[in-house]
């Protein structure tokens, strides 16, 4: 039996010799090679043999398949494949299929940037209700009842005394009425007015808003801050300036312009947010010493900051929620 | 308000300055440019002024702020007044019955004056800034408005009944046509001036038709007076009529100044029209306002502003500003506010005056910042956590207006639990959401309308409801919608409370929603913290959507928000390998995955380490009513490698209660 396992290795070498096609290597690969085939039969026929041989023939039947293979292999690359054999190509310009990821909308993604950017300077992050009552939205904002801004038909009411926020103002105080200062949040929100709607207005939109409580607080502190924050958001070389201006809640009072250059070189001032010291009647709302503390507080609009980096034209857009819009961030 | 550059230089010399020039100037000083005409041989700024600065609503405040900033003079007409020789009282007694409301009330009376066109030196500055020309005494009057910041009125006298004005107010059913002819119904919470008879004006809003100066008027009574702001609004609010005297009323006028702005009205409506004024005032003044002043330390101003301005800058900018500063030590500056500045009253608002006229940009930017670092924040984290996720799983987040009307909000309204709305009955949708579902169905439909399919999208907001107590409730919520099915939803929910706690387990409990064919509580541990569900034919009928299979979700962020902060613990991976069983069982319908895994894990060995869902048939040569379920059960022995014998008896242990429980029977064919 021993013999018959030496012939295998030899008919099969001489066999190979004959093959002049594809179509013989195939019986060829059947005959030696196949499940069933000479040379892998010699593996299940080890069992059989004495004892004695089983050692020999476990090389014999190893050796003989391994150059049995090879010298298949070899010719098999050298005859080349039948038609049926060729492997498609693969074509790389082929375009991509959907993966069908969604986007983050384009409000999120600036807040988000935003917020990373306060983390950074060693902001804490607030946040308040969006129905508010009458002393967070405007008693304890020194906007007293004979405002302008208190009139029903320029608010949201929900009854007499609750309202939909108009301001993220109304965090400062919620976060001042439970916490001594040093305090140094950041707060974002949706906030609402009843406007018309049109191109640049809606009767919702989306405000941050950053204080700052301690002793020694400075309008210094407060404009570096907002250097800084400036030029982390919109790039180390963006002017801007302060512009003086009046709000309830701070005093002194500034607005922030920034100035913008469009494609074509054009430069315009334009305005990204209010800023100021906090008004002392603030404090005394909360009732934190104002001759001890100082503070300074800003906020500015999302949408208005988003609308001019990506040239969104139509505040509509951005609460359409079409997918083709969506996508595009 | 529109600025004359022509006209404003009759107040202060403004050497040359062109109007980009003027209009930078009051732009550092708290006055933004809003744009620049140029009519006929003038130039005309646009400027806007706070409502906090009503003094600047007129040339001579702007001219004021102009002077002060160019060091300047500023230069105030000079008023003669030719005088006839009967004396006011023969002609008006004037009563105010509302002193609250009214703290002051001139009146003169100018006789023998010519109604006809305006002369050009009157005319052309009106015309400049947009008011167009009406006739020699009313444009005399809007000029003096303008140029004084003190709305005049003035009344054809003849046409008043009595020699009597009487400040009141209102009685329910008096009616007033006014100049512009509305028809206004009073009441008594608006003040109107009355003759003997009748009202004639609506105190600050409007004059009368009735009595409004005419071609034939000859004689007139001007009125100058200072009424409530609070009053002056909502009455113009009321009868949504409003004009610029109470635009102007509305922002403090200069109660001390009256008289003399009467003076120059007087004095511009005679060099227009001619005539005399009578001898004296009609001047009802009952509560003088004292003369109040405000000291400033110099340390509280650089403890604010970080900046040290010294003691002489400081007094030459309050002197600029008529402010009358006095040194009182070395840290107190004392001033006297005049009466225009209404604005001006604490210790910190002279600080901004001194910083607003200093410069804002004099304020330093220094190098660096002294910061505490601040924890991150978990609600911020879970949340964009939470948005990364989903957009991986094919997500897009939307950002929908917290508004929904009526019908939206049935369709998936909660029994028990009440909106909440805002008061403002022109708007349709005026219910605060108490879900986003309905947001979300209404931008599937629009995607779906457009193409944009498949669709999922998602939102992170608050939504708001009344509870049983009256209590309001409002909480974050994430909701989604998509056109993907149950299972899959159900795997981006496992997926979300994964991100908040890796730990924790979640239950999906048949449960029903008025929105959806086949629904479930979300439980996360044991708490219901979401619904999810296949939206019904009959819902998504109602947004259009009658053939789209649609499934949404909804979970509170908020107990999301609470869950994190649990540490995974890591399992060691397996050293041995497992033993898989598929078993495809025949059960009927009704009978559910739960049931299944319950009766497979009441017989579970320690040995059992997953139960998993491998499909699910129905048809031949399954009878009717029932269905195939095939369970993938893997056994594990943590301690040493499992044998098929031992696992088939764990298997025939499982299949015996499967059989008992649920009658199901092990599918063969």
């Amino acid at each position: 039996m021993l013999d018959d396992f030496k012939k295998i290795g030899s008919e099969a070498a001489a066999a190979l010799g004959e093959v002049k096609d594809a179509a013989a290597l195939e019986e060829f690969r059947i005959k030696y090679l196949g499940r069933k085939g000479l040379v892998t039969g010699m593996l299940s026929q080890i069992g059989q043999l004495d004892k004695d041989d089983r050692r020999k023939g476990g090389q014999i039947a190893n050796k003989t398949k391994k150059e049995v293979t090879a010298a298949f292999e070899e010719l098999k690359a050298k005859l080349g494949t039948g038609a049926k054999e060729v492997k498609p190509l693969v074509d790389v310009t082929l375009p991509a299929v959907d993966v069908c990821s969604g986007k983050s909308h384009v409000i999120s993604q600036t807040v988000s940037e935003l917020l990373e950017i306060f983390g950074r300077m060693g902001f804490n992050i607030a946040y308040g209700p969006e129905v508010e009552d009458e002393w967070h939205n405007f008693i304890a904002l020194n906007i007293p009842q004979e405002h302008p801004a208190r009139d029903p038909v320029d608010n949201f009411y929900i009854d007499d005394t609750h309202l939909l926020r108009t301001q993220t103002s109304t965090i400062q105080i919620r976060v001042m009425e439970n916490q001594k200062p040093p305090i140094r949040v950041i707060a974002p929100g949706r906030v609402y007015r009843p406007d018309t709607v049109d191109a640049t207005h809606m009767f919702m939109f989306h405000q941050l808003e950053a204080l700052v409580v301690d002793e020694n607080i400075t309008m210094v502190d407060l404009k570096t801050s907002v250097d800084q924050f400036i030029h982390a958001f919109f790039g180390p070389e963006t002017k801007w300036r302060f512009r003086p201006s009046f709000f309830p809640f701070t005093e002194p009072s500034c607005e922030i312009d920034l100035l913008w250059i469009d494609k074509n070189g054009n430069e315009e001032w334009m305005e990204v947010g209010g800023c100021g010291m906090v008004d002392p009647n603030v404090f005394d709302a909360v009732g934190i010493d104002s001759e001890k503390y100082t503070g300074w507080a800003f906020g500015f609009g999302i949408e208005r900051l988003a609308m001019r980096k990506y040239g969104i034209t139509d505040i509509r857009l951005l609460f359409e929620n079409d997918l083709r819009f969506l996508s595009q961030f | 308000m529109k600025v004359s550059i022509n006209w404003l230089s009759q107040y202060v010399d403004i050497d040359g300055k062109g109007p980009e020039e003027v209009a930078d100037i009051l732009s550092e000083l708290g006055f933004p440019l809003e744009g620049i005409e140029y009519p006929d041989g003038d130039s005309v700024i646009d400027i806007e002024v706070t409502s906090n600065r009503g003094d600047c609503l007129s040339y001579i405040g702007i001219a004021r702020e102009v002077a002060a900033a160019c060091g300047a003079a500023l230069n105030i007409p000079s008023v003669e007044l030719p005088q006839c020789d009967k004396d006011i009282s023969e002609f008006v007694d004037v009563a105010i019955e509302e002193p609250q409301l009214c703290a002051r009330y001139t009146a003169r009376v100018i006789t023998g004056v010519t109604v006809g066109p305006s002369p050009d030196w009157l005319r052309k500055p009106l015309e400049a800034v947009g008011l167009r020309s009406v006739n020699n005494v009313v444009d005399a009057g809007n000029f003096a408005m303008l140029e004084t910041g003190q709305p005049p009125h003035a009344f054809d006298y003849d046409k008043l009944g009595g020699k009597k004005i009487i400040v009141r107010k209102g009685v329910k059913g008096e009616r007033l046509v006014s100049i512009d002819e509305t028809k206004c119904d009073l009441d008594n919470e608006m003040l109107v001036i009355a003759d003997e008879n009748t009202p004639v004006a609506i105190a600050g809003v409007m004059g009368g038709l009735d009595t409004e100066v005419s071609a034939s008027t000859t004689t007139i009574l001007l009125e100058e007076a200072c009424f409530d702001p609070v009053c002056i609004r909502t009455t113009s609010r009321k009868l949504t009529l409003s004009s610029e005297s109470s635009f102007r009323f509305e922002r403090h006028v200069d109660r001390e100044n009256i008289d003399w702005a009467s003076q120059r009205t007087a004095d511009l409506i005679i060099k227009a029209a001619g005539g005399q004024v009578a001898r004296g005032v009609a001047d009802v003044y009952p509560e003088k306002i004292e003369v109040s002043t405000v000291d400033m330390r110099f340390s509280r101003m650089k403890k604010l502003l970080g900046i040290d301005i010294s003691q002489e800058k400081v007094k030459s900018i309050f002197q600029g500003l008529d402010l009358c500063p006095e040194i009182k030590d070395e840290d107190i500056i004392q001033v006297t506010v005049p009466s225009w500045r209404h604005d001006i009253y604490r210790e910190v608002d002279l600080i901004e005056e001194v910083i607003r006229s200093h410069g804002y940009g004099n304020i330093p930017v220094e190098k660096k910042l002294t910061l505490e670092v601040a924890a991150p924040d978990l609600r911020e984290k879970l949340s964009c956590g939470l948005r990364s996720y989903l957009n991986g799983c094919g997500f897009f987040e939307t950002v929908n207006v917290t508004f929904t009307d009526e019908a939206t909000a049935d369709v998936f309204a909660e029994e028990g639990v009440t909106s909440l709305s805002v008061k403002d009955e022109s708007r349709k949708a005026n219910l605060l959401r108490q879900t986003l579902l309905g947001s979300l169905m209404t931008v599937y439909k629009s995607n779906h309308n457009a193409g944009n399919l498949p669709c999922s999208i998602f939102e992170l907001a608050d939504t708001f409801r009344v509870s049983g107590d009256n209590e309001l409730c409002e909480k974050t919520r994430v909701a989604m919608v998509s056109d993907c099915d149950l299972r899959q939803i159900r795997g981006v929910i496992e997926g979300v409370v994964a991100l908040a706690n890796k730990e924790a387990k979640v239950e999906i409990v048949p449960s029903s929603q008025s929105w959806s064919s086949a629904a479930g509580q979300v439980v996360v541990d044991g708490k219901t913290i979401g619904v999810c569900g296949v939206v019904s034919d009959k819902a998504a009928g109602s947004f259009g959507l009658g053939n789209a299979q649609l499934v949404a979700a909804e979970l509170d962020f908020d107990e999301l928000a609470a869950m994190q902060g649990v540490v995974v613990k890591v399992k060691p991976l397996p050293r041995f390998p497992a033993i898989d069983r598929d078993l495809s069982l025949i059960v009927e319908e009704k009978v559910s995955w739960a049931e299944i895994t319950a009766a497979v894990k009441s017989k579970a060995p320690a040995e059992l380490e997953d139960i998993c869902f491998a499909g699910m048939y129905r048809g031949k040569p399954i009878e009717a009513g029932k269905k195939s379920v095939t369970v993938s059960l893997r056994f594990r022995d943590e301690d040493g490698t499992l044998r098929h014998d031992i696992v088939d008896g764990f298997e025939a242990k499982i299949l015996g209660e499967l059989k008992n429980s649920l009658n199901a029977e092990l599918r063969t064919v």
